[in-house]
């Protein structure tokens, strides 16, 4: 159905300056395969789908999409994007129409559909991702999750061939992601060909026939899911899809915040679905850094996740020190044990420059 | 703060010191007795000029006569002058004035021509004329039938036999007031007038009048708009040297008139503004120059909204341009159209650039310009206020880049431009008014028309004022339809 061969694409910077977000991209897509892009940020995620779609047109290479090359002259653009639907990350509804008119002006405009009818498709397109009864409602009035519902119903009523998802859920407050992936999915279900450029490994392996790790513009690794997350060939890819999400920081004063330390703790534990665990990891944090381990400074505290195996740890590290601060004689001994109680194990290791505990939360 | 109060004090002050100014007692018998008096005159007249020479009085400059009547009641002048004839006993029964004393100079009035040979030939073929008519005893007939005449309006013109072709002999006066020169509906009439009209119809021409602005009766001759000007223009010495001049016709003498209490009627409110309304608007159907002023003002804003929103958008693209000196071109056009003021444009464009075109057509294109300058920098806050996202929406969709434009775009840029750009049409609409400079009677000089038959400073204004609020009123009526069509899907 689509088929890149050697696709680059440089953007010039106003100054002058180039940078090469895409370089000899090459790949074949057929009807009803489910790919999922993943990858590091910058990797060309996104400004692959965007080329694919003309959005921004690549440098150089080739696409044909139905055996047409897509960039030969004279190739009408509107005609291709009629067939290739697109799905934004800030979903980029139209604000001057109501919910209705979003999803019926590309149908009576570009395929000539009357309004009736093209009423009755967008009612049942909106049942489908379950907002119809927002229908004369504004896109102002309605929640991100709903915005993108609305978006995807809208894609649909061009009856596309293809969709492009870029990063559909990434502007979402984490409450509203499922009620978008499940969207997807069904979509998927029903056999629609399906391009997502995503960060949410777990969905795209669930989702997914086939994975592109894009890998520094280029796709690094092309495979099923099972390979690309069980038995990667590239090391960048095992790098990558092993990843531990990680967030540092440093209390080297008194004056440090600690207040922003627990917010950014409590986003990041949104950020990557771990709601439940919230109030246990700013707990502990707290009674280790002004507690447990408040004579040590400077103090480097690490909170990570690592999405494969599914652990979330805090890690308290202290330069220069040879032995486990748990252990000294004048540790608060009940706080202590409020951790212990909290935390699923505890660790303590020396490391090249001094000492670690890890709490596994 | 403190700035903004002392404005408040100076203002208060000013309008403190309009207000009580109470008219000197003594009111002069001659030109002698004018010293130490605040004197209205019309600026530039020669009046003007001879007074200025006097450093013991002082003179306050006014447009027209109606104006020097008015400052009269509210005792800011003394006394005022005026060419004699202009001001008869009618007016000053009707406006409480009296005439103190006249000039002792008289003042020669002439035609004025350009001093090429062509004109010069026309000079002497006038002068031969008036030889003529004088001899006869009819140049003295037609003066005398004007300057006794009650009833201006009423006063038969001479009809002449002659035969006339060819291309008319445009004249250009600044001058409405009866006897000279003045309207009534559609015709010119006055002193003035029957002896240019019997002239020109005894060289075999027709001729036809237009009113212009006194400061823009000269360069309307020197730039050909017209052939010859007149409106009691006084034989001076530098205009001998610039012009060519014609014989004299008549000799005016100057009246100085003061405020003659005994003779002001009052009445009720009611009965006065229909004295008024009867008086501007009824008599000789006056309403007629504000029917046909009405409809140039409608032309030129209507024309000028189309043709600038046109221009504007042009710009607009202009100013998106990649290309750096394209860019340029526009920003520094709006930069210079802001820069220059609107009378000063038009009289470029009139009697510079566009010298054989059409007044109406180079106010449009004027206020065009003008307008084209404000709509460009809306557009473009209204447009880059929409987004990226709303545009990249369109396109995925399939839409050409002109669909979305007109389907997703627009409609929202309208909507957060439309506010500033009906304050815009209003303003345009205003300044429409001073389209009277380029020698076009749109509804502001329908207004000064009228006031020069009447007198009356302020009601014909009131009146145009109420006029241009509803045009104003009907056009964003009109925008806020056309704003609803347009976004319609």
């Amino acid at each position: 159905m689509i088929t890149i061969k050697h696709l680059s694409k440089t953007f010039t910077h106003d100054d002058g300056s180039k940078l090469q977000v895409l370089r000899d991209v090459n790949c074949e897509i057929s009807k009803g395969e489910v790919i999922s892009i993943i990858g590091p940020s910058g990797s060309g995620k996104s400004t692959l789908l965007r080329a694919i779609n003309m959005m921004d047109p690549p440098t150089s290479g080739e696409i044909f999409f139905d055996g047409e090359n897509v960039l030969a002259k004279g190739y009408r653009m509107n005609k291709l994007r009629q067939r290739m639907g697109m799905v934004f990350q800030n979903f980029n509804l139209f604000e001057h129409l109501n919910v209705l008119e979003n999803v019926t002006l590309a149908p009576m405009r570009l395929l000539g559909v009357n309004r009736k009818d093209a009423e009755a498709e967008a009612y049942s397109l909106l049942r489908k991702v379950g907002v119809a009864d927002k229908a004369t409602a504004l896109p102002s009035s309605l929640s991100g999750g709903q915005k993108q519902r609305v978006a995807i119903a809208r894609c649909m009523a061009m009856h596309p061939e293809v969709i492009l998802f870029d990063e559909p859920t990434s502007s979402l407050d984490p409450t509203m992601v499922r009620e978008v992936l499940s969207v997807i999915q069904q979509l998927a279900n029903e056999g629609m060909t399906i391009l997502l450029a995503t960060h949410r490994l777990t969905f795209a392996r669930n989702l997914s026939t086939r994975i592109f790790f894009m890998y520094n513009g280029t796709i690094h690794e092309d495979g099923p899911p099972e390979q690309i997350f069980e038995h990667p060939v590239h090391s960048a890819t095992k790098a990558f899809v092993q990843s531990i999400y990680k967030l540092w920081f440093q209390i080297d004063s008194p004056d440090f915040d600690m207040p922003d330390m627990y917010s950014q703790m409590s986003q990041f534990c949104y950020k990557y679905n771990l709601n439940d665990k919230i109030d246990t990891v700013n707990r502990i944090a707290e009674i280790m850094v002004e507690n447990v381990m408040g004579r040590y400074r400077p103090l480097t505290v690490r909170l990570t996740y690592g999405e494969k195996e599914n652990i979330t740890a805090l890690d308290f590290m202290v330069e220069g020190l040879a032995t486990t601060p748990l252990k000294s004689r004048n540790i608060n001994v009940a706080a202590l044990e409020d951790v212990r109680s909290m935390s699923r194990n505890i660790i303590e290791e020396p490391t090249k420059r001094g000492f670690r505990v890890k709490i596994i939360v | 703060m403190m700035k903004r109060l002392f404005l408040l004090l100076v203002v208060a002050l000013c309008l403190a010191a309009c207000g009580s100014r109470t008219p000197h007692v003594n009111k002069p018998k001659s030109e002698a007795d004018l010293s130490g008096k605040v004197v209205g005159v019309i600026a530039g007249q020669s009046y003007d000029i001879d007074l200025t020479a006097r450093k013991d009085l002082t003179i306050c400059r006014h447009p027209t006569i109606s104006e020097c009547i008015a400052s009269l009641e509210t005792g800011r002048i003394d006394v005022f002058v005026a060419d004699e004839v202009a001001v008869n006993h009618d007016v000053q029964e009707e406006n409480g004035i009296r005439l103190a004393f006249v000039t002792e100079k008289n003042y020669p009035c002439a035609f004025a021509l350009r001093k090429d040979k062509q004109d010069l030939e026309t000079v002497l073929q006038f002068n031969e004329f008036l030889v003529d008519l004088r001899a006869s005893g009819e140049l003295d007939a037609i003066i005398d039938k004007w300057i006794k005449a009650v009833d201006y309006a009423s006063v038969p013109m001479t009809k002449d036999t002659f035969t006339v072709s060819g291309k008319p002999i445009r004249v250009g006066t600044s001058f409405t007031m009866a006897p000279i020169s003045f309207r009534v509906e559609n015709q010119w009439r006055g002193m003035e007038v029957e002896i240019l009209t019997l002239f020109a119809h005894s060289i075999g021409r027709p001729i036809e009048f237009k009113l212009y602005d006194f400061a823009a009766l000269i360069p309307a001759l020197q730039s050909s708009a017209i052939d010859i000007a007149a409106g009691a223009l006084f034989i001076t010495e530098e205009r001998q040297k610039a012009l060519a001049l014609t014989n004299s016709y008549f000799e005016c003498h100057g009246g100085y008139f003061v405020l003659d209490r005994k003779s002001q009627t009052k009445g009720s409110f009611i009965n006065r503004f229909k004295k008024s309304f009867n008086n501007n608007i009824l008599v000789e159907n006056r309403w007629m120059f504000l029917a046909r002023g009405l409809k140039v003002t409608l032309e030129i804003t209507l024309f000028s909204l189309f043709f600038g929103t046109l221009l504007g958008a042009g710009l607009y693209l202009m100013r998106k341009s990649h290309r750096k000196w394209v860019f340029k071109i526009a920003a520094s056009y709006s930069l210079l159209m802001r820069g220059i003021p609107m009378v000063v444009l038009l009289m470029i464009l009139f009697y510079v650039i566009f010298t054989g075109i059409n007044g109406l057509v180079v106010a449009v294109i004027a206020f065009s310009m003008s307008f084209a300058s404000f709509v460009a920098p809306m557009m473009e806050t209204a447009i880059d206020a929409v987004g990226n996202g709303q545009r990249e929406a369109g396109l995925a969709l399939g839409f050409t880049p002109w669909q979305t434009f007109r389907l997703i775009i627009g409609p929202q840029a309208l909507k957060r431009a439309l506010p500033h750009f009906k304050r815009e049409v209003v303003s345009l609409i205003k300044n429409t008014s001073v389209v009277g400079y380029i020698a076009i009677q749109d509804l502001t000089r329908a207004s000064d028309m009228i006031r020069s038959r009447t007198f009356e400073a302020l009601f014909p204004l009131f009146f145009v004022t109420v006029l241009y609020f509803i045009l104003a009123w009907l056009i964003c009526k009109m925008l806020d339809y056309l704003f609803k069509i347009g976004t319609e899907i």
